[in-house]
């Protein structure tokens, strides 16, 4: 088995060097000083036909399937190694439990998306030869590192796996060191992945025709790389806490004892507190990302939130919204396992109206649908009083709201269970009602001036303001709540178990969204290159150059999804046995 | 009906809503198709009036100038008066750049933006716009001369620019 | 009160609120908008009201029991007519033919040129002045015979389309879309320049600029029918009649 794996798995990684180590020798001269050739400048014809296959969406499909799988493994591991580390802080054994529990998922997973890999790359040699002989020409060193890193890191993952219950006592902190390990090397391949991906949208290290200039770190630390690596590491952390959770609420409802319903309840909350902490920073390194895009091109910046791809942007705040409610609606849930619910319960409307009138904010559109004779009605094209909402400003000042409220549903849900008991806690309760409300009319009026009363420097600089406010929330009432309840005495046990069946579709919506919502900001991430395959250096002359419509990539974002989850569900199906049979 | 069922379902209805939503919900235009790669050519000799004509599809196409220079955006100062403007911003003493005359102030703020930044749309020195000779917009000499016989008759002054003769790429 | 009740009448409430013009929003919501904001409230509504087990039973009880309950057979009978007709009407509505136009996506008020050509020479619009706006106060009678003179250009050739009323309502309207723009109220030439105005007399819908576009506009170049004192005359007279004041910013 592991041999095969090996097999399997390698496959990826060493045949680009193989295949293409030959052409890059071959492009680069046989002097000692090697001369880069210029990229190539490709016609029609230069693309391999296909029969019957349309080659740009083999690629896009096969591409999508390994982001998908490559972010399940990597993100597993992350998880993993957080929830072990949280056992051994806290010696709570449940904790160890969870983390062996789904290491073994991610063990077939990873296969798996060594062949989506593999996939992935024959498409890519197939239909796109001269694409990947270019790019095999700029990094063809680092694709070598990239096997060696894929081997260290199938090291580590048997070594963590086999090594788990051999390895404990004074041998657990080695363990732990083996699974920092293997998190770095995961996310070195990521790393290394992002700089080839990132180098075709924002090329660095080669001229304007697109010659080498033989420095590989040149080309590796390209202009969007960094922002890349955060953007992703941080949803990997968030996606795998989130497709745990989903796994949890599906064994909850297929829970048959109340002890069962109990160990899954608390496994979907442990595992949906870890994806909210990934979900909250998301936007902002989102913001940082696409700040990073203008800066290197005001026109790909405008491509990108301007024009047609700016409806794709609806969707993405319609899907966000969604992810917000939910978790709102499982934390809410939640309060139900503490004694003291039924104090909070009354606030749940409230909050849930602030959400809904952020959710409008952060969805309506700048220039809405109109029908004619709509416009006839409205005399323009653009709504006097929602036309406003639908600039920037407006929906950094909605998403902050969310997130300051979706802390308060958090902190209620805390609540639920204990009483503060230090003699201060009331004024303690009145600082954090008045750091809320001061946070909430500073994020407001800096969205209202400074967005619309200022020119465009100070737009962004409100964002900043907002930010600041947000995060000062989240940690001054944090610090003051552990204050005021130090040496409280909890109300019991949280009463894991009892939650309302719904909670957990909660926890699956998250989960799907998250997943569809990667697909469908992956396509919109490559299609800001236009008809270029390396940005404004290698020009895209397939018949597919063109950009498809938002309606089109939706779709296939959702065969794909499908056909994503399916086999995940077929890996918990397979984990499942493997359980059963270990006992 | 069973819980496996029933998740499956819901995944399924969750994925399907989003798929309508963005079916429904988005208006279905056709993103532009790519520009052609030719450099336009110049079959027979152009008018003057042609010319400007000429430009003005490239300011609106391949030159992709309208994308930051357009009233709604506020990204990059209106180009509506700039051949009138030019003329007296290269008498200004804050201007350092190398132009002598109001066309050649053209020629320069396409071929090395940051020579002359207007106040207020980026730091003296580096313009966020890019260079328009190179990719990925990449306009020859005969376009760029285009693109100014259209600012200059847009503006209203005397079209300088002159036309290609028959056959110039 | 049953929560299915106060469920609904939370909707409806949201619904009115947003569809009647005038109480919240001036103008009509478009409905691709209203009905994701309806969405939103119906999903935050219902979330909130089901998320404690109770909330959640007293939620799905009746409608449980109106299935169930052998003794609500009269209101089930009657809930299993109305829902598939209600749902029957709407798929009618959304798919019967329709010749409405579909929706085009433009911007209704262009941005201006700097300058632009016409009668022969080239305008800046900054420095454009109407030669009889100076007489209103020094020269009233002359100011007034320029009106006069307006009033006969403008019946002889504007009023087909914008209307005797200058309501936008003229004979040809009906024919138009978009429709003439009605000079009278506060939000047409009143937020504008009047050197605005005559640049769209005078180059009509042919002179718009490509930014923005596609544009519909049927106003024709005037300048090819008008002489510019013509021009400025009709531009003093529909002021004068609809009681406007052209926008300035000397104070």
């Amino acid at each position: 088995m592991l041999l095969l794996l090996l097999c399997i798995s390698s496959v990826p990684v060493l045949t680009p060097s193989s295949a293409f180590a030959g052409d890059a020798v071959s492009q680069a001269g046989t002097g000692s000083a090697p001369a880069y050739m210029p990229a190539p400048r490709l016609k029609a014809e230069d693309y391999p036909k296909a029969g019957g296959v349309n080659p740009r969406l083999a690629v896009w499909f096969a591409a999508q399937m390994h982001l998908w799988f490559a972010a399940f493994v990597l993100a597993v591991p992350v998880f993993v190694l957080i929830i072990e580390c949280v056992g051994v802080y806290t010696g709570d054994v449940r904790y160890d439990g969870l983390a062996y529990e789904f290491l073994r998922v991610s063990l077939t997973a990873y296969s798996i998306t060594a062949l989506t890999g593999a996939a992935l790359l024959v498409s890519l040699v197939v239909f796109y030869p001269a694409v990947m002989s270019y790019l095999v020409s700029i990094f063809g060193s680092t694709m070598l590192l990239y096997a060696l890193l894929f081997f260290v890191e199938s090291g580590a993952l048997y070594v963590y796996y086999y090594g788990w219950r051999a390895m404990t006592g004074p041998w657990k902190k080695a363990h732990v060191g083996v699974g920092l390990l293997l998190n770095a090397a995961g996310t070195s391949l990521m790393f290394i992945a992002n700089a080839w991906v990132t180098f075709m949208m924002t090329p660095a290290g080669v001229d304007a025709r697109g010659v080498f200039d033989g420095n590989v770190w040149h080309a590796v630390n390209n202009h969007l790389w960094n922002p890349m690596n955060l953007h992703r590491f941080i949803a990997n952390v968030a996606y795998g806490g989130s497709i745990v959770g989903a796994y949890a609420a599906y064994m909850f409802l297929s829970s048959k004892t109340g002890e069962e319903r109990g160990h899954y309840d608390w496994m979907g909350y442990t595992a949906s507190i870890i994806a909210i902490c990934g979900l909250l920073p998301l936007p902002f390194a989102g913001y940082w990302l696409t700040a990073e895009i203008y800066s290197y091109s005001q026109q790909m910046g405008i491509n990108l939130m301007g024009g047609v791809l700016a409806w794709l942007f609806i969707i993405q705040a319609a899907v966000i919204g969604a992810l917000f409610l939910a978790a709102n609606y499982y934390l809410w849930c939640g309060m139900q396992r503490g004694a003291f619910a039924a104090r909070y319960n009354g606030y749940i409307k409230y909050i849930a109206f602030v959400l809904a009138v952020s959710f409008m904010v952060w969805f309506t559109p700048h220039t809405p649908l109109l029908a004619p004779a709509e416009a006839a009605a409205l005399g323009g094209q653009f709504h006097p009083w929602l036309a406003p909402l639908g600039l920037m400003p407006a929906k950094n000042t909605a998403v902050n709201v969310m997130i300051i409220f979706t802390f308060l549903s958090f902190l209620l849900y805390r609540r639920s269970n204990r009483a503060p008991a230090v003699k201060w806690a009331d004024s303690g309760k009145a600082a954090q009602a008045a750091i809320f409300c001061a946070a909430i009319v500073n994020i407001v009026v800096a969205g209202v001036y400074y967005g619309y009363f200022t020119n465009t420097v100070y737009k962004v600089a409100s964002s900043v303001i907002q930010v600041a406010s947000t995060l000062f929330v989240i940690i001054a009432c944090s610090v003051i709540e552990r204050l005021i309840h130090r040496g409280a005495k909890e109300a019991g046990a949280y009463k894991w178990g009892a939650m309302p069946d719904g909670s957990q579709y909660a926890l699956i919506l998250i989960a799907v969204s998250f997943t569809w919502l990667m697909g469908l900001m992956g396509f919109v991430r490559s299609a800001i290159r236009q008809h270029w395959h390396v940005y404004s250096i290698m020009r895209d002359n397939s018949p597919d150059a063109f950009t498809p419509t938002v309606a089109y990539a939706a779709r296939v974002v959702s065969i794909g999804t499908v056909v994503f989850l399916a086999i995940i569900l077929f890996i918990f199906w397979l984990a499942q046995l493997g359980r059963r049979r270990d006992e | 009906m069973s819980n496996f069922l029933r998740v499956v379902l819901f995944g399924l209805v969750v994925i399907g809503a989003y798929a309508a939503f963005a079916a429904v919900f988005t208006p279905s235009i056709k993103p532009e198709p790519p520009p052609a790669e030719e450099t336009v050519s110049v079959a027979a000799a152009m008018t003057q009036e042609e010319f400007a004509r000429f430009g003005e599809r490239l300011y609106h196409g391949k030159g992709q100038c309208a994308l930051c220079h357009n009233a709604a955006g506020g990204r990059a100062p209106s180009l509506d008066a700039v051949a009138i403007n030019a003329a007296r911003r290269i008498i200004s003493p804050d201007y350092k750049g190398g132009a002598k005359d109001a066309a050649a102030y053209l020629y320069e703020s396409m071929t090395a933006p940051s020579a002359y930044v207007v106040p207020g749309y980026g730091a003296a020195g580096t313009s966020p716009m890019p260079g328009v000779r190179k990719e990925p917009i990449g306009l020859n000499e005969t376009e760029m001369r285009g693109v100014i016989a259209f600012l200059q008759s847009r503006a209203g002054v005397t079209v300088t620019a002159a036309p290609p003769k028959a056959g110039e790429q | 009160m049953p929560r299915i009740v106060k469920f609904s009448l939370i909707i409806i409430a949201v619904y009115c609120l947003l569809k009647i013009p005038g109480v919240f929003f001036t103008r009509p919501i478009p409905a691709s908008v209203l009905s994701v904001y309806l969405l939103f409230a119906v999903v935050a509504t219902l979330l909130a009201m089901t998320a404690t087990g109770e909330g959640a039973t007293g939620f799905i009880e009746p409608i449980a029991s109106l299935f169930a309950d052998p003794s609500k057979r009269a209101a089930r009978n009657i809930v299993l007519v109305i829902v598939p007709i209600a749902a029957a009407w709407i798929a009618y509505a959304a798919l019967r033919p329709d010749d409405a136009p579909p929706p085009i996506v433009r911007s209704i008020h262009p941005a201006p040129p700097a300058a632009f050509t016409a009668y022969g020479r080239t305008i800046e619009l900054a420095s454009l002045t109407n030669p009889y706006r100076a007489s209103e106060k020094e020269n009233p009678s002359q100011f007034r015979a320029a009106v006069d003179e307006g009033a006969e250009i403008y019946f002889k050739n504007c009023f087909y389309c914008h209307g005797a009323k200058l309501d936008g309502a003229g004979h040809y309207a009906r024919g138009l879309s978009p429709s003439p723009v009605p000079f009278r109220g506060t939000d047409t030439i009143a937020q504008l320049q009047e050197s605005y105005v005559f640049w769209r007399v005078a180059k009509g819908g042919p002179g718009l600029p490509r930014e923005g576009g596609p544009w519909l506009s049927a106003m024709p170049a005037w300048e090819d029918a008008l002489t510019e004192d013509e021009a400025w005359k009709v531009v003093t007279f529909i002021y004068d009649y609809t009681g406007n004041r052209p926008r300035s910013w000397a104070k």
